[in-house]
């Protein structure tokens, strides 16, 4: 039991260690690419990741598999930005948090100490989970998600039809690919 | 001085930054910048990184942001063209092309940085729990030679039970003197005990003449300077222990039994309050004290720790007492209530200021801490403690400190033992702190002498003695057969209703424990001298 306990301190510790630099943000802020994203259809639940391009008023255009791939937004059931997304080191840093609280909360003598303890652990999790940028967007996309989600994208001020013209040259397309020409 | 106490600084301040960068949570978000308002107000700098974007699709990326006038945006920029194939180095940009603008904003996050200080916190403490020290017994007994005979001057680490409390000792050694450039002080064991010396060293202080120097809760040096008239010293009850604490003098406060008897079903506390005048332009104030545990602490070792636990007793100070977070547990409960808590009164209540830990039951302590002089005429101070847990034998304040004083670590030059053979060897054991121990048994002692430099005629110098330890108490048969439960706790717990049983037990067995306790000093194997 000793042995167990000293092993899940030294644990503990390391975790702290190694999350003392995880929970800070890595997004590339010179890149020209629009981020990469994950699109989620309604209809059957399929994913379809690549770069976003840009959203216009009924449409999200998106680099799929080296092709321009058009997505009605009536479509999309959630879209999710990767490169701004902080899930994985925040569960890093909240999880150790959350034992050493646990653990004070059921170790501490002194009963204020041990209930503010085991109140910090629903107020640990809250803030972390809702802590930095919003990268979730779920549908209806409306004129504010299409909005925030141009931020993340190539082209947030849309393309003109010569400029879509262009682009559909340099990837070697006439037109756009659908859902149903990309069916999974 | 000086250094040192730079040096401490540097090191705390190293530790508080790196827990606080473990709490920093730093987020990065895009944000949308407001170009039309940005060129209208004429002149507009941004140091962030930024993305231009341009109606012929192309996108001029700013890693540290531009400056934009009505006509133009100047900096170093990056273009990549509509495909982002082509990427060309921009410096002036006319700000018609600008279809939009966007920066990256770093983020502080103040909530992850709130909820993560409280257990970061402990956690850094857990780490350094092992300073912890917890509890009482006997411990090594130390007695200074005035060339005559041997004086009982200090108990070391006398709260160190178990290996997991290994800890320092600052005692200050009073009676001894110099003879033939050395000073010559006995180490012995007295009690059913095993004793563990990790090291043990003579600490000589000169200072300037006019001052008293005392140990600190940091095992530090504090100078006292000339004491302050005390205006008033009341007890609990409101009667006038002036006389008792004014003096070093073995005239001493003590608790009366019936705050004893309160204790038994209340979880409460004697003091001593303390009015003394504060001279204009004060900024610190040294409190120092000369006190003694009474048996208290020992009955709660022995009948309730050891004792009611019956054979679980081994287990207890075996491992149980090497777990990190009981270690913990234990110095924490100890804490909040043994020891004497100076506390000061704010203007509508006492408020803990400081703590003295409790420091043995066998021989007379002093000491020190300083603290900030409040601001105000008169300083209302409250020594607070559990009732008849401490004899109080001297309070002093004093207004006046120095840092002028000079500190010399001397380690011992002849060590013998208890049958007066020189044994040199035991020198490079206690020397400094490592994993190397002298261990000793009951009956065992050792003489150990230390050549001391002359100190100069201005000067006054002050002896003390820094140890490094722990001890393990011997379990006696009877508390191994003792049914568990005897003591009416089912097992040793750490809470009030412990205390309540300790002071009921103390109150029981008062009159005869103090005769038996001192009468059960093991008698020292020492080969007399003809």
């Amino acid at each position: 039991m000793i042995k167990k306990a000293k092993k899940a301190l030294i644990l503990i510790l390391s975790i702290f260690l190694f999350s003392s630099c995880t929970y800070r943000s890595l997004v590339n802020v010179q890149k020209s690419q629009g981020e990469s994203v994950s699109i989620t259809i309604s209809d059957n639940n399929a994913k379809y990741d690549g770069e976003l391009l840009t959203l216009a008023d009924s449409a999200l255009f998106l680099v799929y598999d080296a092709k321009l791939l058009e997505i009605s937004l009536s479509k999309i059931k959630s879209v999710f930005v990767h490169g701004f997304d902080l899930t994985n080191r925040k569960f890093a840093v909240m999880i150790p948090l959350v034992l050493v609280d646990a653990l004070m909360a059921s170790t501490i003598e002194n009963s204020a100490w041990a209930v503010s303890f085991g109140a910090l652990i629903p107020i640990t999790v809250y803030t972390f989970i809702t802590s930095g940028p919003k990268v979730s967007f779920s549908s209806p996309l409306d004129n504010g998600h299409i909005k925030k989600l141009n931020l993340y994208s190539r082209y947030p001020q849309g393309l003109s039809a010569e400029q879509w013209k262009k682009l559909l040259q340099f990837y070697t397309q006439e037109d756009f690919l659908t859902l149903s020409s990309v069916l999974k | 001085m000086k250094k040192k106490k730079l040096i401490y600084f540097c090191i705390t301040f190293l530790l508080l930054s790196s827990i606080l960068s473990t709490c920093s949570f730093i987020s990065t978000g895009v944000e949308s910048l407001d170009y039309d308002k940005a060129r209208k107000s004429g002149r507009f700098v941004i140091h962030k990184s930024t993305k231009v974007h341009l109606y012929d699709g192309s996108v001029v990326v700013y890693e540290n942001g531009f400056e934009m006038n009505n006509e133009v945006i100047k900096g170093k920029g990056l273009r990549h063209d509509l495909t982002r194939q082509n990427v060309t180095s921009v410096a002036l940009l006319p700000v018609d092309s600008v279809a939009s603008i966007e920066y990256y904003e770093k983020n502080f996050e103040t909530g992850p940085f709130l909820t993560s200080v409280p257990p970061v916190t402990v956690t850094a403490a857990a780490g350094t729990a092992v300073l912890l020290v917890a509890i009482f017994g006997s411990c090594p007994t130390v007695y200074t030679f005035d060339g005559e005979e041997y004086a009982l001057e200090a108990e070391t680490f006398s709260y160190s039970i178990a290996r997991r409390f290994e800890s320092t000792d600052l005692d200050r050694l009073d009676f001894g003197k110099v003879l033939n450039g050395k000073y010559i002080l006995k180490v012995a064991n007295e009690a059913l005990e095993t004793h563990y010396m990790n090291s043990m060293s003579l600490l000589t202080v000169d200072h300037p003449v006019g001052y008293e120097a005392f140990p600190t809760n940091q095992h530090a040096i504090v100078l006292f300077g000339t004491e302050s008239e005390i205006i008033s010293a009341t007890s609990k009850s409101g009667n006038d222990v002036s006389e008792l604490i004014s003096a070093r003098d073995g005239r001493f406060y003590e608790s009366d039994s019936l705050k004893l008897q309160e204790l038994t079903h209340s979880l409460t506390r004697d003091w001593i309050d303390l009015n003394v005048k504060i001279p204009k332009k004060a900024e610190k104030m040294v409190i120092a004290v000369r006190l003694r545990n009474t048996l208290m602490n020992t009955v709660l070792f022995y009948d309730i720790m050891l004792a009611s636990q019956g054979i679980k007793a081994i287990d207890w100070l075996g491992s149980k007492t090497s777990n990190l977070f009981y270690a913990w547990r234990l110095g924490n409960w100890y804490k909040k209530h043994f020891g004497l808590h100076i506390q000061m009164f704010d203007g509508k209540e006492y408020r803990d200021v400081v703590r003295i830990g409790d420091k043995g039951p066998i021989a007379w302590h002093q000491h020190a801490v300083e603290i900030s002089a409040p601001d105000q005429d008169v300083a209302r101070l409250r020594f607070a403690f559990l009732p008849d847990n401490l004899f109080i034998d001297w309070i002093g304040v004093s207004f006046e400190t120095n840092d002028n004083y000079h500190t010399k670590m001397v380690e011992s030059s002849a060590i013998s033992d208890f049958n007066q053979e020189r044994r040199d060897g035991i020198s490079a054991l206690i020397k400094e702190k490592d994993d190397k121990y002298l261990v000793t048994y009951p009956g065992e002692s050792y003489v150990l002498e230390f050549q001391v430099d002359p100190v100069s005629a201005e000067r006054r110098r002050s002896y003390f003695l820094k140890s490094r330890g722990y001890y393990i108490e011997w379990l006696r048969k009877e508390w191994l057969v003792q049914n568990p439960g005897a003591s009416g706790l089912t097992q040793f717990e750490l809470n009030d209703e412990t205390i309540k049983k300790t002071a009921q037990l103390w109150l029981n067995k008062k009159p005869d424990f103090e005769k038996a306790f001192f009468e059960s000093k093991i008698h020292l194997r020492e080969t007399q001298n003809d």
